[in-house]
C-alpha cells in the first residue's frame, strides 16, 4: 500500500488481480442479471482492470462462484440473449433465530416509551430486515408486540401529515357508543397514552378538545386546510394549586405557570374539554386544589363525591 | 484442478472468499488464514504471507475492511451491503441504546450480535449517518445523558447481584425518600428509566425514574426472593370498560352482565397505580386489597377535604 500511496497505480505486485476480478463479478452479478457483453464493458470501465474478460474467464469465475456457495443462474430475456446473476450466497444478511428473538425482546422492552414517528421507523426497519432474511416469523413476532398492529399504517402517516399541517379532517370512526359515524376534527397531534395511539384535536361536533383512538379510525374521507380554531369553540380557564416540588413539574402545552413557591405552584389552564382536563386533576389526587372558576370546582367536587358513593354503595 | 472444462476454477479466487466466509463467522487467528492459503503446508520460506497480502489489498481496493488486532484478522465491512437510510440508522441506534440497561445474559449478546450482523454490512453513507446520528443528542431517551449512563450501569448491576438496597430518592410530590429494597429489573416508563424493586416488606412494588435517584447503597443482606407483590382486582365500567387496553402485567379476570370488567393487576407500583385509577372517576373501583380500597378512600377524603 506504501507503493500505492506514493504512485497512485495499482500492480500485480499491490495486489491479487484474480481476487479483485472475482469481488468485482460477484458485485456485479448480485446487482441481477448481466449478460456477457454488460460484464465486458464493466471490466473496461472498471478502474485498475480496464481490460475485458474472455467468456471462458467468465465461466471460471462463474464456476468459482458456484463453488464458495453462490447460486449463480442464468436467464435468457426476449431479446435471446443470456444474462447471469447470483441470487443467493454465503455473503448474504443470515441471523440466527435467537438473535432475531433479542431484537424483538429489545423492541418489546421499549414499544411503549418512543415517539410515534420513532415507533414507525423501528418498525420499517425491521421491515426492512425482514425482507433480507427467509424468516417468516420475525415479522409476525415484532408484530405481536407492536402498537401498530391494529393500525392502518397508511391512515397513521396521512394523519402525522395532517397535524403538522393542522388540516381539517374528516374521518370516519368506530364510536364505542353511537357506532360508525362521520367526525370533523381539526388535527392537532398523534399521541401515545397507556399503550395505545390517539389522534387529539378540536372535534366539530362538540366544538371541544379531545382524542380518537387510531384503531376506531376506519378511513380519512376528507383533507382541507384549516385557517384557525373556529372562535364559537367552548373554552374555558381555570386556575389551580399544586402542592409539589417546582423542579418537578412539568407544565402541559396549554397550562401556565403563574406563581411559584418552593413547595407550591399555581397553574392557569385553557381547555375545551373538562374529561380530560378533569382526568388529570384527579390523577394529582389531594395535592391539588381548584381556585377557580366555581362552576368547574363544584363539578369536580360532585365528581369526587360520586367516586367516594362508589365505595359506600355496595 | 481441471475435472471438466465446465468445472474449471479458479484456485485464488476460492481461497479468498472462502477466507472472506470465515471472517463473517467471527475472528480469524493469523496461523489459519496462512494455513488456508498455503494448503497446511506453510513451512515458513514460501511467499504465502505475500499472498495474503495481495488479497488483502485486493479487497481494501474493492472496499472490504479487514484490520489484524492482536494476530488475528477482524471484518469491518462486507461484501453486501443494506440498504439503509438515516431513518434507519437512528433506530438502530435507538435500539442498541435501550439493549444497553437490558441485564447481562443471553439478550445482551444475541443483540449485540444482531446489530454486528447490520453495521459490517453498512456502506459509506449509513457509515456516515451512524456518525453524525452518533453524535447527536435530539433522540428522546434520557439515558444519552452520561451522568446517566453510569447510574444506569450501577442499577443493572445491582439487579444482578441481589442484594438488598438503600436508596434515597426524589418521591412523584417532589420529597426526597429513603427506601430499602429489593432491585428487581430496569423498565421504560413514559420515557424513562426506572429501577424496578420491591419494597422492604415484600409486597409493594417500586418504580424508580433513574434521574429521580439521589443516592445508592448496597446492603450486605440478601434481596428477598419469597416475597410476592400485592395483587390488586379493581372493577371497570361504561366507556372505559370498552376501551381500555390491559397492561403486560394485568389480566382480566371476568365481565359482568353490566359489561363492566373485572381486572387483575399484579406487579404495579402500587403509588403509580392509585394515581391512574384516581383519574379514571366514577368508572374504576378497586375491590382488593382492602388496604388499597382505603387508601383510594383516603385520598378521594383528602381532596373533597381541600374544598
Amino acid at each position: 500500500m506504501k507503493e500505492f500511496s506514493k504512485t497512485q497505480k495499482v500492480t500485480y505486485n499491490l495486489m491479487s488481480f484474480t481476487a479483485y476480478k472475482a469481488l468485482v463479478l460477484f458485485s456485479l452479478l448480485s446487482e441481477g442479471p448481466k449478460s456477457y457483453d454488460e460484464i465486458c464493458d464493466y471490466f473496461y470501465n472498471k478502474t485498475y482492470l480496464n481490460e475485458k474478460i474472455s467468456i471462458d474467464t467468465l465461466r471460471v469465475y462463474i464456476n468459482s462462484l458456484k463453488r464458495i456457495g453462490c447460486e449463480v443462474k442464468r436467464v435468457r430475456g426476449t431479446d435471446k440473449i443470456s444474462r447471469y446473476f447470483i441470487s443467493a450466497s454465503p455473503f448474504e444478511l443470515k441471523l440466527t433465530v435467537e438473535q432475531l428473538q433479542s431484537a424483538v425482546k429489545v423492541y418489546k422492552s421499549i414499544v411503549k416509551n418512543i415517539d410515534i414517528r420513532d415507533l414507525i421507523s423501528i418498525e420499517n426497519l425491521f421491515e426492512k430486515i425482514g425482507s433480507y432474511i427467509d424468516n417468516q416469523d420475525f415479522i409476525a413476532d415484532i408484530k405481536k408486540v407492536s402498537m401498530l398492529k391494529d393500525v392502518d399504517k397508511n391512515i397513521l402517516n396521512e394523519l402525522i401529515e395532517c397535524c403538522e399541517r393542522n388540516e381539517e379532517v374528516t374521518i370516519t370512526y368506530n364510536s364505542p357508543n353511537s357506532g360508525e359515524k362521520q367526525i370533523e376534527i381539526l388535527a392537532d397531534k398523534i399521541n401515545i397514552e397507556n399503550g395505545k395511539i390517539y389522534l387529539y384535536g378540536f372535534g366539530f361536533e362538540y366544538m371541544q378538545y379531545g382524542s380518537f383512538l387510531l384503531s376506531r379510525i376506519k378511513k380519512i374521507d376528507d383533507i382541507k386546510p384549516a385557517d384557525k380554531i373556529p372562535e364559537n369553540f367552548r373554552k374555558i380557564k381555570v386556575v389551580y394549586e399544586l402542592k409539589c416540588n417546582p423542579d418537578y413539574f412539568t407544565p402541559e402545552d396549554n397550562e401556565k405557570i403563574i406563581k411559584k413557591t418552593s413547595d407550591k405552584l399555581t397553574i392557569e389552564v385553557q381547555t375545551s374539554n373538562e374529561f380530560l382536563l378533569k382526568q388529570r386533576l384527579l390523577g394529582f389526587g389531594a395535592d391539588c386544589k381548584i381556585l377557580e372558576p366555581d362552576d368547574f370546582k363544584n363539578s369536580f367536587i360532585q365528581l369526587l363525591k360520586n367516586m367516594k358513593a362508589g365505595y359506600y354503595c355496595d | 484442478m481441471t475435472k471438466k472444462l465446465t468445472e474449471k476454477y479458479n484456485d485464488a479466487c476460492i481461497k479468498m472468499f472462502t477466507f472472506l466466509k470465515m471472517l463473517y463467522k467471527g475472528d480469524v487467528e493469523f496461523k489459519k488464514v496462512i494455513d488456508l492459503l498455503s494448503d497446511g503446508k506453510y513451512d515458513g520460506t514460501s511467499n504465502t504471507h505475500v499472498t495474503l497480502n495481495k488479497y488483502l489489498n485486493a479487497m481494501r481496493i474493492f472496499g472490504i475492511k479487514v484490520k489484524k488486532i492482536k494476530n488475528k484478522y477482524h471484518l469491518f465491512s462486507t461484501l453486501s451491503k443494506l440498504n439503509l437510510s438515516q431513518e434507519d440508522i437512528k433506530s438502530i441506534l435507538m435500539l442498541k441504546k435501550a439493549n444497553e440497561i437490558l441485564p447481562d445474559g443471553k439478550v445482551k449478546n444475541n443483540f449485540n450480535e444482531f446489530i454486528h450482523e447490520l453495521e459490517i454490512r453498512y456502506d459509506d453513507s449509513a457509515k456516515n449517518l451512524n456518525e453524525i446520528e452518533d453524535n447527536t443528542d435530539n433522540l428522546d431517551f434520557e439515558f444519552y445523558n452520561s451522568e446517566m449512563a453510569e447510574q444506569i450501569k450501577l442499577c443493572e448491576k445491582y439487579c444482578q447481584d441481589k442484594q438488598k438496597l438503600e436508596i434515597i430518592y426524589i418521591n412523584p410530590k417532589g420529597e426526597e425518600t429513603n427506601l430499602i429494597c429489593s432491585p428487581l429489573e430496569q423498565i421504560y416508563l413514559k420515557r424513562k428509566i426506572c429501577l424496578k424493586a420491591l419494597g422492604n416488606n415484600g409486597s409493594r412494588i417500586y418504580e424508580i425514574p433513574v434521574e429521580n435517584i439521589k443516592s445508592l447503597k448496597q446492603l450486605p443482606i440478601s434481596a428477598s426472593s419469597q416475597s410476592i407483590p400485592t395483587t390488586v382486582v379493581y372493577k371497570i365500567k361504561n366507556r372505559l370498560a370498552k376501551n381500555y387496553k390491559l397492561r403486560d402485567w394485568e389480566r382480566l379476570d371476568k365481565i359482568e352482565t353490566d359489561n363492566s370488567r373485572i381486572i387483575v393487576n399484579k406487579n404495579e407500583d402500587l403509588d403509580l397505580l392509585v394515581k391512574r385509577l384516581m383519574r379514571y372517576g366514577t368508572e374504576c373501583e378497586i375491590l382488593s386489597p382492602k388496604f388499597l380500597k382505603e387508601e383510594m378512600i383516603d385520598e378521594i377524603n383528602k381532596t373533597l377535604g381541600n374544598y
